[in-house]
Order: C-alpha cells, then sequence, then structure tokens
C-alpha cells in the first residue's frame, strides 16, 4: 500500500481480565475512506480511540505519519492531534454554550495567533457543510444533522491528516444518515482528507473504499 | 484560554456562575465587615485624642495633696520636670510635643467650697495639641498667642455658672487675668477640658508662688501631649516610661481596654473570622468547582480529544474561576460596605479613666461626664478592598488548584464513548 499514513502492529488492549482489542495489525492510506465495521462490543470504537491516541494499547504499536505514539505523553499526543486528527462521534459533541462558529473553531482556541484566519477558515468550512447561514445558532437550535455538519467542520478546522469518524449516523434518521455520508464522502475526495469511519450501518459499507469487520477484538 | 469561550461558560452557565459568585460574595462581606468594624473600634478609641492632635497623654500619678488651699496639682497629675521633659526631645518618632500645667484652685474658706473651685490649665499658644487647641474652640473675643501674659480664656458653661463674659477680669490665687476670649469646649475633648485657659508662663508663676506646690520648679509642667509616629508607638511609650520614672502614659490601646468586651478583642475576633470565613469559603467554592467539572466531564473529554493540552485546561478553568472570584470579591465588598454603613449608625461609649479625667469627683459639670459617646468611625481604607480582592481570588483561583487532579483523571475516551 502507498502513502501509508497510518499503521498499527500487533495492536492488543484489555479492560481488566476481557481482552477488547487482540493482536490487531492494519495500514490506511493517504486520502482513503476506510470503514470499520461489527457488531456492538466487537471492539471497533476501541480500535478507533487507540488509532485516534485517546487511549494506550496494552501492546503492540501505532504510527501516525511514521511517529510511535506509545512513546508518547497525554499532552503530546493532544498536540499529535491537534495538529493532524480530526474527530466525529456519534452524538456530535457540542460544546452546548458555543455557537457553531464557536464551536468549529473550539479545538484552535488555545492557539493565540491567526484567530482571524481561523474564523475565516470556519466560515469556509461551515459554508462547505452547508450551514452558511447557521453561524451563529447554538447546539441546542440545530437538528440532529445540522450539529454533525458543524461537528465534521470541527474535525476539520487543523487541515487534519485523518479524521475519525465513530458512528457518524448512529443518532440521525436514514436521510439525515445518507446526507452526512455523502458530505464524508465529498469531503474525502475533494479535499483529500483520510476519513476512518466506525459504524455498524452496513448501507455504509459499500460506499466506502475499503471494509475492515472486526469480531470479539480481532480482525475478520 | 479564549475569552469569548470564557465568557459565555459564565453568562450561559448562570446557574453555576451564581453560586460561586455568591459563595465568595458572602465570605468577602463578612471579612469586609468585621475588619471595618475592628478598624472602626480602633478609630473610636483614637478618636477621644484624635479630637486634639493627640497620641499619647504622658501624667505622672503621686500623692494627694496635705492641703487643697490655694493653686494645687491633682494626685493623678503631679510634678513632671523641666529636664524631664527636655529628655522626651531624643526619644525617635515623636513629631510634636505640647506641655501643660493644670491646678486645682482653690480660691474659697475650705475646698468643699466648690463655689470658688477653678480649673486653671497653662498651655502653649500656637501648637495644634492637647488643650493648646483651646483657641479653635472660641465662640466669643479673641484667643491666647505666644507672647501674651495676664489674659485668660474661660469655658462657656463656668463663664455662664459665674456671669463672666469677654473683658472681664478673672482671679486666680490672687493674680488678676484679662478675659479675653469665651471658649465652648467640645463633648468629647473633656481630657482636654478645662474652666481657664491661661498663658503657661503665667501658671508656671502661680505655682511657683502656691504653697501647696512645694517641689515645684521653673519650667516644670505637670501634662504632655504628644504625636508620635503610630508604627513605633509601643516602643516610644517603653521610651518615655524609660525618660520619666512612674509615668501614666495614655493611648488610644488605654481606651481600647478601657472599652472591654468584644470591641477590646475586635481585632482577634476579626482575624479569626476572616480565617473561617475564607475557609468556609474555600470549601464552599471547592464543592462548587468539582461539581462543575464533574458537570463538564464531558466537555473537558472533548478539550481533550480535540487537542487541548492539560494546560491549556487548567488555564480556561483558573481563568473562569478568577473571574467569578473578582465579581464575588467585588460584590462582597460592597455588601460589607452595606453591612459597615449600618453599623456606623452605632455609637459606643468610651469611659475615661480617673487619672485624666481632669475634674475632681466633688465637681460634676456638663463637660464631666466619666464617658464619652463615639460614633463608630466605620470606613473601608483601599487597603482592605485590597486585601478583599487578594482574598477573594486567591480563594477561587486555590480552589481551582484543588480540584485540578480531578481534571487528569478524565479520559476522553471513556467519557466520549459512553456520554
Amino acid at each position: 500500500m502507498s502513502n501509508v499514513i497510518l499503521s498499527c502492529e500487533g495492536l492488543t488492549k484489555r479492560y481488566e481480565n476481557l481482552l477488547v482489542i487482540d493482536n490487531i495489525s492494519l495500514n490506511c492510506a493517504q486520502g482513503e475512506l476506510l470503514a470499520i465495521g461489527g457488531q456492538s462490543g466487537s471492539g471497533k470504537s476501541t480500535l478507533l480511540s487507540l488509532l485516534g491516541g485517546l487511549e494506550y494499547s496494552d501492546e503492540g504499536e501505532i504510527y501516525l505519519e511514521g511517529q510511535p505514539l506509545s512513546k508518547m505523553n497525554e499532552d503530546e499526543l493532544a498536540l499529535l492531534r491537534r495538529e493532524k486528527v480530526g474527530f466525529v462521534f456519534q452524538s456530535f459533541n457540542l460544546i452546548p454554550t458555543l455557537t457553531a462558529l464557536e464551536n468549529v473553531e473550539f479545538p484552535l482556541f488555545p492557539i493565540k495567533s491567526a484567530k482571524k484566519d481561523m474564523e475565516e477558515r470556519a466560515k469556509k468550512l461551515l459554508e462547505v457543510v452547508g450551514l452558511k447561514d447557521r453561524l451563529h445558532h447554538l447546539p441546542a437550535k440545530l437538528s440532529g444533522g445540522e450539529k454533525q455538519r458543524v461537528a465534521i467542520a470541527r474535525a476539520l478546522i487543523n487541515n487534519p491528516k485523518i479524521v475519525f469518524a465513530d458512528e457518524p449516523t448512529g443518532n440521525l434518521d436514514s436521510a439525515a444518515g445518507e446526507e452526512i455520508f455523502q458530505l464524508i464522502k465529498r469531503l474525502n475526495h475533494e479535499m483529500s482528507v483520510t476519513f476512518l469511519l466506525v459504524t455498524h450501518d452496513e448501507n455504509l459499507f459499500d460506499k466506502a473504499d475499503r471494509i475492515i469487520r472486526i469480531k470479539d477484538g480481532r480482525l475478520v | 484560554m479564549h475569552f469569548a469561550y470564557v465568557k459565555n461558560e459564565l453568562l450561559k452557565r448562570k446557574r453555576r456562575s451564581a453560586f460561586v459568585i455568591t459563595g465568595i460574595a458572602l465570605s468577602i462581606s463578612v471579612l469586609v465587615a468585621v475588619n471595618a468594624l475592628a478598624d472602626a473600634f480602633m478609630g473610636a478609641a483614637q478618636k477621644p485624642l484624635q479630637d486634639f492632635g493627640t497620641d499619647i497623654i504622658i501624667q505622672r500619678n503621686g500623692d494627694t495633696p496635705d492641703d487643697f488651699g490655694g493653686a494645687t496639682l491633682p494626685c493623678s497629675q503631679v510634678i513632671i520636670t523641666a529636664q524631664e521633659v527636655e529628655s522626651l526631645k531624643k526619644i525617635n518618632g515623636i513629631k510634636q510635643m505640647s506641655t501643660a500645667l493644670l491646678m486645682w484652685v482653690f480660691d474659697g474658706e475650705d475646698y468643699s467650697d466648690s463655689g470658688s473651685f477653678v480649673i486653671a490649665t497653662g498651655i502653649e499658644p500656637g501648637l495644634k495639641l492637647g488643650p493648646s487647641i483651646a483657641n479653635d474652640w472660641l465662640i466669643d473675643g479673641t484667643g491666647i498667642n505666644p507672647g501674651n501674659a495676664g489674659i485668660a480664656l474661660i469655658d462657656s458653661v463656668f463663664a455662664e455658672q459665674k456671669g463672666i463674659k469677654a473683658g472681664d477680669t478673672f482671679k486666680i490665687s490672687g493674680y488678676p487675668f484679662e478675659v479675653v476670649g469665651i471658649v465652648r469646649t467640645p463633648p468629647n475633648s473633656l481630657i482636654s477640658a478645662s474652666n481657664v485657659f491661661i498663658p503657661l508662663e503665667d501658671a508656671q508663676n502661680i505655682a511657683l508662688e502656691a504653697k501647696n506646690i512645694p517641689d515645684y520648679k521653673p519650667g516644670d509642667i505637670n501634662e504632655i501631649f504628644l504625636q508620635a509616629d503610630p508604627d513605633n508607638l509601643n516602643e516610644i511609650i517603653n521610651e518615655i516610661k524609660t525618660a520619666i520614672p512612674k509615668a501614666s502614659v495614655t493611648s488610644a490601646e488605654s481606651f481600647i481596654q478601657a472599652i472591654g468586651g468584644i470591641a477590646a478583642q475586635s481585632r482577634n475576633f476579626a482575624v479569626i473570622g476572616s480565617i473561617a470565613v475564607l475557609l468556609f469559603s474555600l470549601v464552599v467554592v471547592v464543592k462548587t468547582i468539582s461539581g462543575n467539572i464533574m458537570e463538564r466531564r464531558n466537555e473537558i473529554g472533548i478539550m481533550k480529544t480535540v487537542g487541548w493540552t492539560s494546560n491549556d485546561i487548567y488555564r480556561q478553568l483558573i481563568t473562569e474561576t478568577f473571574i467569578q472570584s473578582l465579581i464575588g470579591g467585588a460584590a462582597g465588598i460592597g455588601i460589607g460596605f452595606l453591612i459597615a454603613l449600618a453599623l456606623g449608625r452605632l455609637q459606643i461609649s468610651v469611659p475615661v479613666a480617673w487619672d485624666i479625667d481632669p475634674f475632681p469627683h466633688f465637681m460634676m459639670t456638663d463637660t464631666s461626664q466619666k464617658a464619652l459617646d463615639v460614633g463608630l468611625p466605620v470606613q473601608i481604607s483601599s487597603g482592605l478592598v485590597g486585601i478583599a480582592l487578594v482574598a477573594s481570588v486567591a480563594i477561587g483561583t486555590l480552589s481551582a488548584f484543588l480540584t485540578l487532579k480531578s481534571i487528569n483523571r478524565i479520559k476522553p475516551s471513556e467519557v466520549l464513548r459512553y456520554e
């Protein structure tokens, strides 16, 4: 596989005595839309957390653009995520007190410089996801589909190498879910952003570039 | 840290902000009120002296006179020699000094004849402390100036009793004095009160001739009034007691002790009360912030996920708490000020010790009350405002620091997966 942006080898994770991820190795190429499927409890969300540097594996190694994650402390991982990674969650996870525009800017709030540029980029991203007229709406005033669009724009604010999406259509009706997936697909294509998507929605699998299935913590 | 985010968190989570601000405001208001009250008690105790520009009064207790005929000295105000006065000038921290010679003069047949009794005080004109301030109390006529001799100022109550007016001649131990002015002694200036004020040199001449002041030497006096460096008052008092053996020294502290009760303990009460409310406030704010962190667990998980470092999160939360603390502190100062204003309407009674009361026990005049009613001079000093603000910010910041560990325990993967 050429242009590998993310890879892992022998990845293993246990919660107490429960083996959740069992010796998984995989690669993900630059610009790829990779779907990870599996039943509830199969370990797919844990795999996404490990690959995104949200938690540490017990064994194995993860490389993001060649950088091994296991050697980094939590703050180093946070900075890596700020520079190279975006996240989209099933429950949107927007900050309720911030407007759509501020939510998109949120990952870069701690950076003091280039506030004007950041705002311009956030507005542009909200325009790209079709929320040009919702800039100053609070999350409570947005529909589920709109919230997820804000979350996707937020995931892209740092111009990431890879976006991890955990059940991004899970809380949406089928029409809104389809719209969100089409948006992801369009962004993946137009912006060449790599998407690693966890879902149990079989309808989405056909539209991904590649599908990985996981069962009982193992690739199948 | 992002100010728009801070502002939104404070304004859009009103209940949480109000709880922290109220907790701090209540504590700070108590701190301000008890300290203002303690300062007011100190101020009230200083008032009897401050009203005539004095920090310290020096007298010397001695024996009761053998005979009360003619001019004599009260047993609480016996002779302080000219040499002893001179020795005070060597003490550092004494800013200004005025001396006086107060005599009880019995010009009648015997001492019980209060109709012929007069309290005469020799003053150094031109000074603004002690009974020398009598010129400021003029209601008729002119005052006594440096170099004057043979003239007198008469207290208005005494003048009315005796039918004396400006221009009359008044005799003390046979010496004639022209009454040049009538003075009204302010109610709180009992300590400097007298029936008659005359130039010090004239009083000293009378004392020199008085058979009942046998040890009197030229230049001796029996009252000293000092303005002194307030920061070194205790040290100065100790040096005075060395320079003038058996000296009776009166300062604001003497009045505090005389007031007694809560007033005497007000400073200790303020310190203990302040510490107690600050600790209480710390507990309330720590609890509130801990609750906030639990409430914002998901939000903190999002921060971590999207790339906020621990320091970024700390800065954000500490800034929020800092601003809440400042608002709480300012509100507390305002509330404390209102409480202090209400307390400022109170009056306390400051007892006057017998030895600084110029009036003999057998003579009760309008000015011879034995206690002074003093309004509590409540004010909020800039120092107290500064302390209150620092305390409020310290509570907030310390509370935030005490809760930082719980932020470290939040794992984004757990929070975001199961919320």
